[in-house]
């Protein structure tokens, strides 16, 4: 198991877990999120393919209301 | 007269010269029903990270219309690098190359830092987003965004959501008059249906409002009439309004009233 942030909330998971997996095990895989790690923003077409590594700070951003 | 043409933003074509946003209302239900009856055919949305444990966001994305266009804003930011990281978030999220630029200079007044906003809006374009800066009612800036390849400006008419109206009509209408190449929509400060028409009469190409409908008593009927003022702003516009003129001048003939009484003056 690897320890990871998400949102600066701590978490842990499976080593190799890819992001894909992950939102879709926060129930976020079925509208649009941008996510980022480590300041970086992952393109969506990654996101099966990354796998997140021990301490990653992973920032999901959804889409809300705003003017 | 003037003929009609189209609203066109970065290649699109938008029916509805009324976009509006999607903040502050009070039940995600209220807001579907306000954009349906704003006609709107372009909706603004924010990109936030939200509590893993609101589920908030499920249901704002379930209720927006699937028929709108999607313009992400980058409300909050204070500095371009903020603005241009939230850009890239965004596209990468909705894979639109739409952006409503915000560079923000103030939290009291929300006013816009434009020397921030110019370089976030020459960045950007040059990394392929259509830009729709919100900017101040300043002509002179408004024909620097355009010259750094904004696919359209947006000056405000007062500060978000005060719902003063158009402070400054003839800087509006200067920056109308001066930039032809790309749509004019004034954004933020509309109150009330008035200013929307007001801003129409002005020759804009469009308005985005978003407290002036969320925070009416009634949005859904606010809504409704915002559609009517744009609508009948744009016409009155169109149509090419009568010359306002120093003294009187009467609609009924002067010659032939049936007067029984001398005149003042020695008129007969």
């Amino acid at each position: 198991m690897i320890s990871i942030t998400i949102n600066g909330e701590g978490k842990t998971v499976p080593r190799d877990l890819t992001l894909a997996a992950l939102l879709k095990e926060l129930g976020m895989n079925d509208r649009p999120v941008a996510c980022s790690i480590n300041r970086t923003i992952v393109p969506k077409n990654d996101f099966s393919g990354r796998r997140l590594q021990d301490h990653d700070r992973i920032d999901i951003l959804q889409i809300i209301g705003g003017g | 007269m003037i003929s009609d043409k189209a609203l066109v933003i970065g290649g699109k074509t938008y029916s509805s010269r009324l976009f509006v946003g999607t903040g502050k209302y009070k039940t995600p239900e209220l807001m579907t029903r306000a954009l349906t009856a704003s006609g709107a055919s372009l909706v603004t949305v924010a990109i936030r990270r939200v509590s893993l444990t609101d589920r908030s966001p499920e249901s704002f994305w379930n209720h927006l219309p699937p028929s709108m266009t999607i313009l992400p804003n980058t409300a909050g930011c204070y500095t371009a690098d903020d603005a241009m990281h939230t850009a890239r978030l965004a596209r990468e999220a909705l894979n639109t190359p739409l952006v409503k630029l915000e560079v923000l200079g103030d939290p009291k007044t929300l006013l816009p830092d434009t020397v921030a906003l110019l370089e976030a809006t020459q960045q950007l374009v040059k990394e392929g987003f259509v830009v729709l800066p919100y900017t101040n009612d300043d002509p002179i800036m408004a024909k620097r965004l355009v010259e750094a390849g904004a696919a359209a400006v947006m000056p405000l008419a007062s500060p978000i959501g005060s719902g003063r109206g158009i402070l400054n009509p003839l800087h509006i209408r200067f920056i109308r008059e001066q930039i032809q190449s790309v749509p004019v929509i004034v954004d933020a400060g509309v109150g009330t249906a008035s200013d929307a028409a007001a801003a129409m009469e002005l020759g804009v190409d469009g308005i985005l409002m978003n407290t002036a409908i969320a925070e009416a008593e009634d949005p859904v009927l606010m809504a409704e009439s915002m559609k009517l003022a744009v609508d009948a702003g744009r016409k009155a516009f169109l149509a090419g309004r009568m010359p306002m003129k120093t003294y009187a001048s009467p609609s009924s003939p002067t010659e032939g009233v049936p007067t029984i009484s001398q005149v003042p003056g020695g008129k007969k």
